[in-house]
């Protein structure tokens, strides 16, 4: 018998506004986009935009962190790294939204998590942003910068075989009305279906970005798609899926940012045994 | 038409089979290339062109031989006995044709991987029937050749997609080892390129001479092993002297016996001199 656990609704959660929205800015404005200690600038000149980003150290998990924007002056002295873009002439649109990233993201509970048999468990799991910079009319697009630069980690069986990730330490939560408010994080309900007759160590997954798609929901937080795992008898995972659909929790919000890839049977199939460590 | 069954018509008739074979050798190569450039290796679909290029063109010039009267047995006798002679005197190239065929069947390394052949490291630019070509990183054009490579140790630094990196250590007497160790793990852990997965290892390697000796080994992703090694030991020395963990130099303590007193040291310093103890 299977049986699931209930998720408690994310109704209930305090609104916060969307930092992601059309911008105008004048000739000469820096708009400056601070996540705790993490910052991005973009300048706008009459011939070029200016990018810089100050990405900060991976952060501790389960610490809130609001987006500041504020429009500065000038840049910073220190302008190692920035990227000029040039332009016959630039007009005052900036569009910055959140993008999930570039590769599957590793997370790794901070306490390992036991699933006995028989048992389905949704949990939450988010996972870095990068921010998308986009002026104009949107389709001229300047770059992405990560929020906060997160770490490298190899998923795979040995060291021969596998594949390059970002790591993520994660809490699991159980309960969304518990998940800390963090605008730098898309949060990602993760369903796991224990068909086997041993319990099931959950110490490791790898949530496959590329393929999801990320959602604003009406309470200004950000949601992706959700993703179900069912471990069959044998212990193999043989099913992995994604919603492709705005979760439950997410309150009827909008999609901002749609998959990355574009993904094949194949491709998910060969990655299936791989994304449960 | 005359030009072509006159009188000196073999001669014609050869020259045009010899350029009809040059233009024909040349579609046959082209093609070749094309379509053996999207299913085979860069070297392998070189390979196969060249040998294209010649079978067609030493078709038309045996034609071409024949047109002008050549008694091809004839030829081919003496080419016998040639042969012979020509063996004794290719020995070394025939075993490098022969390695060089062993190598693109083995496929230890392909054109762009880095090699270290003996003392040399360098990219693979082409692997040819007699040599393979190296570019090493101060720019100098190696020629192996393929005897030799197969008679040696080659290591591929590019097979595999991650790589490992030791770091040397060496901290005082009076340091205390699991503080050093927590150290360590904090920088590899703030440091994006260093994996978090394969986790990095601390290995007390013993009691050296003058210091306490570590090996710290961290990985990274294959294209970012010097940028990381480069990084990290700058961050291990930061650290270390944020954290009052001494590197020390070489030293040797010199006793005149358990109750010594100290030695007499005279300091000369210019004109003047001065004594202590």
């Amino acid at each position: 018998m299977v049986s699931t656990s209930k998720s408690a609704s994310a109704g209930g959660r305090k609104r916060s506004t969307p930092w992601w929205r059309e911008r105008a800015p004048e000739i000469g404005e820096v708009t400056s986009f601070a996540f705790g200690p993490s910052r991005t600038l973009i300048l706008r000149e009459a011939n070029e935009w200016q990018l810089l980003a100050q990405p900060a150290v991976p952060e501790e998990p389960a610490r809130e962190v609001k987006a500041q924007v504020r429009r500065l002056k000038s840049m910073p002295h220190d302008q190692k790294g920035l990227q000029r873009f040039i332009f016959e002439k630039t007009e005052p649109k900036l569009t910055v939204t959140p993008s999930l990233a570039d590769r599957p993201v590793v997370a790794r509970p901070v306490s390992a998590l036991s699933i006995p048999p028989g048992v389905a468990v949704r949990l939450y799991i988010s996972s870095p942003l990068w921010l998308r910079v986009d002026v104009h009319d949107s389709d001229t697009h300047l770059g992405e910068v990560p929020i906060f630069r997160p770490s490298d980690i190899w998923f795979g069986p040995n060291t021969l075989e596998g594949c390059l990730c970002y790591s993520s330490l994660t809490h699991a939560h159980l309960d969304p009305a518990n998940l800390p408010h963090r605008h730098h994080r898309a949060i990602t309900p993760v369903v796991i279906q224990n068909e086997d007759a041993d319990t099931f160590r959950f110490e490791r997954m790898s949530l496959p970005a590329p393929y999801l798609s990320i959602f604003a929901s009406d309470t200004g937080e950000l949601w992706t798609d959700t993703v179900t795992l069912v471990r069959r008898k044998g212990g193999e995972t043989t099913s992995l899926e994604l919603a492709g659909t705005i979760p439950d929790e997410a309150d009827g919000g909008t999609q901002l940012h749609g998959p990355r890839e574009t993904r094949s049977e194949k491709s998910l199939i060969h990655a299936i045994g791989e994304w449960l460590g | 038409m005359e030009i072509l069954f006159g009188a000196k018509a073999h001669i014609v008739r050869s020259i045009v089979l010899i350029v009809v074979g040059f233009i024909l050798a040349k579609v046959a190569s082209t093609v070749t290339r094309r379509f053996a450039a999207k299913r085979f290796s860069v070297h392998h679909a070189t390979l196969a062109r060249r040998i294209a290029f010649y079978t067609v063109l030493v078709i038309f010039a045996v034609m071409a031989l024949h047109q002008l009267g050549f008694d091809l047995g004839v030829l081919l006798g003496a080419a016998g006995i040639f042969s012979v002679a020509i063996g004794f005197a290719s020995q070394t190239a025939a075993s490098n044709l022969i390695s060089g065929l062993f190598l693109i069947g083995e496929k230890t390394f392909s054109v762009k991987d880095v090699i270290k052949i003996g003392d040399t490291i360098g990219e693979v630019l082409s692997i040819d029937l007699l040599s393979i070509k190296l570019r090493t990183f101060d720019n100098l054009f190696v020629r192996i050749p393929n005897e030799a490579v197969m008679k040696s140790e080659v290591t591929t630094l590019t097979r595999f997609p991650i790589r490992r990196a030791d770091i040397k250590v060496g901290v005082a007497y009076r340091e205390d080892i699991g503080r050093v160790r927590d150290e360590l793990m904090r920088i590899a852990a703030q440091n994006p390129l260093c994996l978090d997965e394969p986790e990095p290892l601390f290995i007390f390697l013993g009691f050296g001479d003058s210091s306490l000796d570590i090996q710290f080994s961290v990985w990274t992703a294959r294209e970012n092993f010097l940028a990381l090694k480069n990084s990290i030991q700058e961050e291990i020395k930061v650290g270390f002297d944020a954290a009052g963990i001494e590197i020390p130099f070489p030293h040797r303590s010199l006793y005149a016996g358990s109750e010594t007193e100290p030695f007499p040291v005279r300091v000369v310093d210019g004109d003047s001199e001065s004594s202590g103890t």
